[in-house]
């Protein structure tokens, strides 16, 4: 939560000092104006503990962050005030599980909505604190009403015009999402990925990628060469998976798991290729590293390999689950040719691609395919400076699986290897398309 | 082209190890299995404990022996993997 630098000087000064858990909602709306980011946000955190480890979850933040924590248990019948917090620095209400921490206190132990939560935490999630307005009737011109006075009596004062960067990022929605995304029913989820480990076995990716400064990487290269993608295909398919959920600007939603921890496995050169050796050594990574999901938006157009199939039931006995691309040697409706490996393997789930009229992708292969995603005209993440791209390709459809299987693993701990596999066949959504070409459909998310 | 001589069969031996992928049953202890198949001439890269792949060179002619060690599922030639052509609009 390191604050915008051009809001420097008395604005930050003032701004900081608003964010305390008993600053008023006048008060924080200023405050959000003079910061500069994004207006609909207070600047405080709402931390959620797990079901029952309210008490485990106070102990440990006051013992591991020092935190001054106020519990509204120490007030009549609950009932807090939050002006009468004074100079905690978070407010605990235990019946609901959750606890507000000050802007000042979160940035002090770099706590922040981005930050990846360990799975034996107590912590289920932390949140950005919106503000709340009492009518839901299309709340984002209401938003924007709002924020033009705020922003005139802000320009009074003397403070910088910035109403264009702050209405931008008012609502995320109106802007939309790309049309795999909306296929795949993953804007109206209520699932973001946290707390589930999707690795990404292609070319790397940019580290540097402004849309995700602040997420959580692990990151290996088995090909001799740094992580850093300077081909562009691995930054686009981690992206589809792993996505922000509102990039800046007028820029679409393209990622699926927002708060995914990604693991980015390096298995291809910068020229796009490798060897199926760096591949199973990208594999054995990913599990060793139990992450619940591996996206290998990868191939050849051989036949079943034992090695593949070997690693794939070690994946799925580990409780992770291996999505592989089917391939891009047809030229349908006359050339159908065999799903590749590794997704030709019984153990690695095969993925063929679907255009935005939810028909077969002319390049998307057949046989052993099992779900179907968005692979054509897919827009995402590219390296820097270019920062997007739009290609196509069954390369594109298997984030899509990847990133709704990451959502649906979230939804359920039991929701691991087989049973995530299961889970996502039967809820795909039916297409009047052969097996062999589009296995179960079009896959969705919870 | 003409002009090169046949090689013996020294050096073509000498330059014919292949890249290999060696595939486990997981029944045998990994390094057991790893020190067998060193000894039935596997040059070892790899030890890849979670999927139970080891990965290394050898000579064509010791892809028979290495099949024969126990706790040995498989023995298949590397190959190569890609994304389609770089630059392609598809991959």
């Amino acid at each position: 939560m390191a604050k915008k630098k051009k809001g420097a000087g008395t604005a930050a000064t003032s701004a900081t000092a608003s964010q305390s858990v008993s600053a008023s909602a006048d008060d924080l709306l200023l405050a959000a104006l003079a910061r500069g980011d994004d207006p609909a946000k207070t600047g405080r955190f709402l931390m959620t503990f797990k079901e029952g480890a309210v008490d485990a979850g106070v102990k440990s933040l006051q013992k591991r962050s020092g935190l001054r924590m106020a519990s509204a248990r120490d007030f009549k019948d609950q009932a807090i005030t939050l002006e009468e917090a004074g100079d905690a620095e978070a407010v605990v209400f235990p019946e609901i599980g959750v606890a507000l921490v000050s802007g000042e206190a979160a940035a002090a132990r770099s706590m922040s909505a981005d930050a990846f939560i360990e799975e034996d935490s107590p912590v289920h999630s932390v949140d950005p604190e919106f503000f709340m307005f009492a009518t839901q009737i299309n709340p984002s011109d209401y938003m924007k009403g709002v924020l033009r006075v705020a922003q005139a009596i802000y320009e009074d004062l003397g403070g910088e015009s910035q109403v264009g960067g702050a209405l931008a990022d008012v609502s995320p929605e109106v802007l939309g999402a790309t049309w795999g995304l909306n296929a795949c029913k993953v804007p109206p989820s209520s699932f973001n990925g946290n707390g589930i480990k999707v690795a990404v076995l292609d070319t790397g990716f940019d580290l540097g990628h402004p849309e995700f400064a602040g997420r959580s990487f692990v990151t290996a290269s088995f090909v001799g060469q740094p992580v850093q993608d300077l081909h562009g295909h691995g930054t686009h398919t981690a992206g589809t998976a792993n996505g922000p959920q509102a990039p800046p600007g007028s820029i679409q939603r393209y990622g699926i798991g927002f708060r995914t921890q990604i693991f980015i496995g390096k298995v291809l050169t910068n020229s796009g290729s490798g060897t199926q050796a760096q591949v199973l050594a990208g594999m054995n990574w990913a599990i060793a590293n139990q992450c619940a999901v591996i996206s290998m938006s990868l191939g050849a157009q051989i036949p079943v390999q034992p090695s593949y199939t070997a690693a794939g039931a070690a994946a799925l006995a580990a409780g992770c689950l291996i999505v592989a691309a089917a391939g891009n040697a047809s030229n349908r409706p006359t050339v159908i040719n065999p799903a590749g490996a590794p997704a030709n393997s019984p153990t690695v789930m095969s993925v063929a691609a679907l255009d935005s009229s939810l028909r077969v992708a002319s390049f998307s292969n057949g046989g052993k395919v099992d779900i179907a995603g968005p692979g054509v005209n897919v827009f995402s993440s590219w390296p820097r400076p270019t920062l997007h791209n739009t290609i196509s390709g069954t390369s594109m459809a298997t984030p899509h699986v990847a990133g709704c299987a990451a959502l649906w693993a979230q939804s359920s701990a039991a929701l691991r290897g087989p049973a995530l596999r299961s889970k996502l066949t039967a809820t795909a959504k039916h297409l009047p398309f052969p097996a062999s070409d589009v296995g179960a459909g079009l896959v969705q998310a919870p | 082209m003409t002009k090169k001589a046949k090689p013996t069969k020294r050096a073509k031996l000498a330059k014919a190890t292949q890249p290999l992928i060696v595939t486990l049953t997981g029944d045998r202890p990994i390094a057991e299995v790893t020190g067998d198949l060193k000894a039935a001439g596997l040059t070892v890269d790899q030890v890849l404990t979670s999927t139970g792949i080891v990965t290394g060179s050898a000579h064509p002619e010791a892809a028979s022996r290495l099949r024969k060690v126990r706790g040995v599922a498989d023995v298949s030639p590397d190959h190569p993997v890609d994304i389609g052509p770089p630059g392609s609009s598809v991959s």
